[in-house]
């Protein structure tokens, strides 16, 4: 893995060129940039052009003396002595990645200043940022959960998983059942794949096991909303009853999203899935969702929140607290995670759309210790409804009327958790 | 009977690339490279660079032996292949040594031709296209000495501007004019005068017809019953294949005619560079097209082919860069509106740069840019091997041409990335 000059693809400011002249103003540049503006008012469009660094670099292969090769830590460098400015490598490189020297009849590029770019340095956009491979590789290291994704495009999981693991450490075994996140081989910690009715029962039992013999493992369960909400929630209330030390994570992607989209109990009104279909007599989900975190928040265990991708710090705390809860007694976190093929959703909108939910009240952000409930996000002016139904076209076929409808039963389900808070 | 797995014939850009290739798919076979050459691998294109001292000649094998090195492959020097006996999977060396190999490659190149030239000695007349070629010259060239080129292609224009900053006087015979089949007769004009500001007499449209040593000079006689003297003559009107006489090859003229894996009609051989002659990105029609650039590609397929990968060769498309005193050229694709389907044409100069682009359908199929430096010569290429549609931008293209071109260039790798 080679040091890499990262350059977003947002656009540039159009005035700026900070980049530009730091590279003029670099060792042995001669007054000579290797990075240029690109400002295209016309298209609006604004950027810069530089030098790939490409892994097999095109310019490279061409060059008929091997002035051009690759350098150790990554970027192709020009030995100035062997470069005879026959100009090969400018005609074989499609980036734009080399310059003539006019003066000298000498090609030159980017060679990152040795091993330590003044554009990124000088960029104050964020548009350019040097990486360098020993910080990746040292932090791919360090995440538990392994690279590449079994998940659809757009899928809220990666972030969870990696959130959750991240903050978790490797002290941990998971647990997990059927569902969209079966973590057996993907995580570089031990996970047992149990049945949806008895995933927290197996957790419980290795949690004693671990008391036993002394040891701190903490048992984590990772587990969806259909097991959750409908299947296991025997199990899973009788765990909390008896007040198991784990900590138990529900994904919410509000339906049965692996089996092929069809309702769970926490799917909400309104809402399209393959169970409630939309037609000339179906109008999606009739009647509300359960409310599984308010229902673990009666059991009055030691630790219960809600989370979501948009607050990730706010989900750390959480995490941090459900950690420590663990240790004692019971610990529940809701995790509110989008799935863009039920929900219909663009792959884009993924942490978008979280944030919607949460500004609307349809998804406030709370924990309860020991049954004390308080909003760790307080909302001051809540958006309508709409705001977090325009991004999902499961709720497309809703009427103003629906909408209407809808909006009631979030007003009055916050308003239920809000009386609550404010009692506690 | 010495047995390698990889056979490569000839030590050029192509072979050097196919060796490269090989070993990328292969870590472990023999790979094994044999020059008539009494000298380690090296690119021809960079010998003008030697007479002018830009590059040193020890330098010049700097490249050939790193890659021996790391792809570690050996090479057998001053050893000529006479004969492919490619029943028995083997070719005979001119010495009666025998090698056999599972996969070769022939890329011999191609040597100059030497037209009719009636009276012509063989001392004092030089061609310029192996490294030997160049010691030879570099003797004669020790003290300044009056020049004469015959031929008018890059070759020849590179050779006369390096002997003209070195000091000699030059003269240039062309048949035709200058760079005809490169550059369009705009460039040409402007590069005629930078010759002749450089004291350097050019001859066009004249056929050198006999040449006699006399009085420790060369007299040469042209068409038109012109007259010249001069110290050395050096003849660069072309080259031709270094092809095979084994007749069960399919050939396109000398060339050794290769489907798009660089496979030649007979099992187990691939040609590659200069002796094949390999479909076009355009039409696909099968020619040759000696320019680095496609050598390198061209054996990157035949090698990735060879050690059992599978690459296609996306065809060649001629392109060409030089830079001559003060100017900067470059021209890609179709340059000629006169031949194959309609083109439009766009163009714009100031003083003494332009631009000119060929589209059709509303993508760039050629491009010629003099003194544009600003511009990436590449990223037009890019544009044309892609088939990216100009977007209605083709004003812009004028007006902005760096922008644009690296606009449309940047849209397509996204999209291509995404």
């Amino acid at each position: 893995m080679n040091n890499t000059l990262v350059v977003q693809r947002s656009n540039c400011p159009p005035s700026c060129t900070l980049c530009v002249e730091a590279c003029r103003q670099r060792d042995g540049a001669n007054g000579q940039a290797v990075i240029e503006k690109l400002d295209i008012p016309e298209l609006g469009y604004h950027s810069v052009l530089t030098c790939n660094q490409c892994s097999e670099a095109e310019c490279a292969a061409v060059c008929p003396t091997g002035a051009l090769s690759r350098a150790a830590s990554g970027p192709t460098v020009l030995d100035k002595a062997l470069c005879v400015g026959c100009g090969i490598c400018n005609l074989a490189c499609p980036y734009g990645g080399v310059h003539l020297e006019t003066k000298e009849h000498k090609s030159y590029k980017c060679d990152f200043c040795g091993d330590d770019p003044a554009c990124a340095k000088t960029c104050p956009n964020g548009i350019l940022e040097y990486k360098k491979a020993g910080d990746i590789a040292e932090r791919l290291h360090k995440d538990v959960v392994s690279p590449g994704l079994p998940y659809c495009a757009g899928c809220g999981m990666e972030l969870v998983d990696r959130y959750t693991l991240r903050v978790l450490g490797r002290n941990i075994v998971l647990f997990g059942a059927p569902g969209c996140n079966v973590l057996g081989g993907k995580a570089r910690v031990p996970y047992y794949g149990s049945l949806m009715t008895n995933v927290v029962s197996s957790a419980t039992g290795v949690s004693r096991y671990f008391k036993h013999i002394g040891r701190d493992t903490l048992c984590v369960a990772i587990v969806g909303d259909g097991a959750t909400a409908d299947i296991g929630f025997g199990g899973l209330s009788a765990a909390a009853e008896r007040g198991e030390r784990i900590l138990y994570i529900c994904y919410d992607n509000e339906a049965y999203m692996n089996t092929g989209i069809q309702r769970s109990s926490t799917t909400p009104f309104g809402s399209w899935t393959n169970t409630t279909q939309v037609g000339s007599k179906g109008r999606g989900k009739q009647g509300n969702a359960k409310n599984v975190p308010l229902l673990m928040a009666f059991h009055n265990i030691h630790y219960v929140a809600t989370a979501t991708l948009a607050y990730p710090e706010d989900y750390m705390q959480k995490l941090f607290k459900a950690r420590e809860a663990a240790k004692e007694g019971m610990a529940y976190i809701h995790v509110l995670s989008p799935c863009p093929t039920g929900w219909k959703s663009k792959t884009e909108d993924t942490v978008e759309v979280t944030r919607a939910a949460v500004e609307t009240n349809y998804f406030p952000l709370w924990e309860a210790e020991k049954g004390i409930i308080k909003f760790t996000h307080v909302v001051t002016n809540p958006a309508p409804i709409k705001h977090f139904t325009k991004y999902m076209d499961r709720f497309a076929h809703l009427s103003d009327a629906e909408i209407a409808q809808f909006q009631k039963r979030v007003d009055s389900s916050f308003e239920q958790i809000r009386r609550v808070a404010s009692q506690s | 009977m010495e047995q390698s797995r990889y056979l490569i014939i000839g030590s050029g850009p192509a072979g050097l690339a196919a060796v490269q290739a090989i070993r990328t798919e292969d870590k472990a076979a023999t790979i094994t490279l044999v020059t008539r050459e009494n000298a380690l691998p090296y690119s021809p294109t960079v010998l003008p660079y030697l007479i002018s001292g830009e590059l040193k000649e020890e330098d010049l094998f700097l490249k050939g032996k790193a890659i021996l090195k790391a792809m570690n492959a050996q090479i057998l020097l001053g050893k000529e292949v006479a004969e492919i006996l490619h029943l028995s999977n083997e070719v005979r060396c001119t010495d009666g040594e025998r090698i056999g190999y599972d996969k070769l490659l022939i890329s011999t190149g191609a040597s100059p031709q030497m037209p009719s030239i009636d009276h012509a000695p063989t001392e004092h007349v030089h061609t310029l296209r192996t490294c030997a070629d160049f010691a030879r010259l570099s003797k004669a060239l020790a003290e300044s000495k009056h020049i004469a080129i015959y031929g008018a292609g890059l070759v020849a224009v590179e050779a006369a501007e390096k002997l003209c900053r070195a000091g000699h006087s030059v003269t240039i015979i062309a048949r035709s004019s200058l760079l005809r089949k490169y550059f369009s007769p705009k460039s040409v004009t402007a590069l005629e005068s930078a010759f002749a500001g450089n004291g350097c007499r050019i001859v066009t449209h004249n056929t050198l017809v006999s040449v006699v040593r006399n009085a420790g000079k060369l007299k040469l006689t042209l068409s038109n019953s012109d007259k010249l003297t001069a110290d050395e003559l050096i003849v660069a009107t072309g080259v031709a294949a270094n092809g095979v006489t084994n007749s069960s090859f399919e050939k396109t003229g000398d060339n050794l005619r290769v489907g798009r894996h660089m496979e030649t009609s007979v099992p187990n051989i691939y040609a590659a560079g200069d002796v094949a002659a390999s479909p076009s990105f355009f039409e696909g029609e099968h020619a040759s097209c000696a320019i680095l650039p496609e050598a390198v590609a061209q054996g990157r397929v035949a090698g990735t082919n060879m050690a059992g990968g599978n690459m296609e060769y996306r065809g060649w498309i001629r392109c060409n860069y030089l830079r001559c005193f003060e100017d900067t050229l470059f021209s890609m694709g179709i340059t000629d509106i006169g031949s194959g389907p309609a083109c439009s044409v766009l163009e714009q100069s100031d003083g003494n740069s332009f631009l000119r682009l060929l589209l059709r359908d509303e993508r760039i199929v050629g491009a010629e840019g003099m003194n544009m430096t600003a511009l990436h010569p590449g990223i037009f290429l890019s544009l044309i091997r892609d088939r990216v549609a100009v977007s209605g931008q083709r004003n812009l293209l004028l007006s902005k041409p760096r922008e644009a071109s690296s606009w449309l260039m940047q849209r397509q790798r996204s999209a291509q990335t995404v």
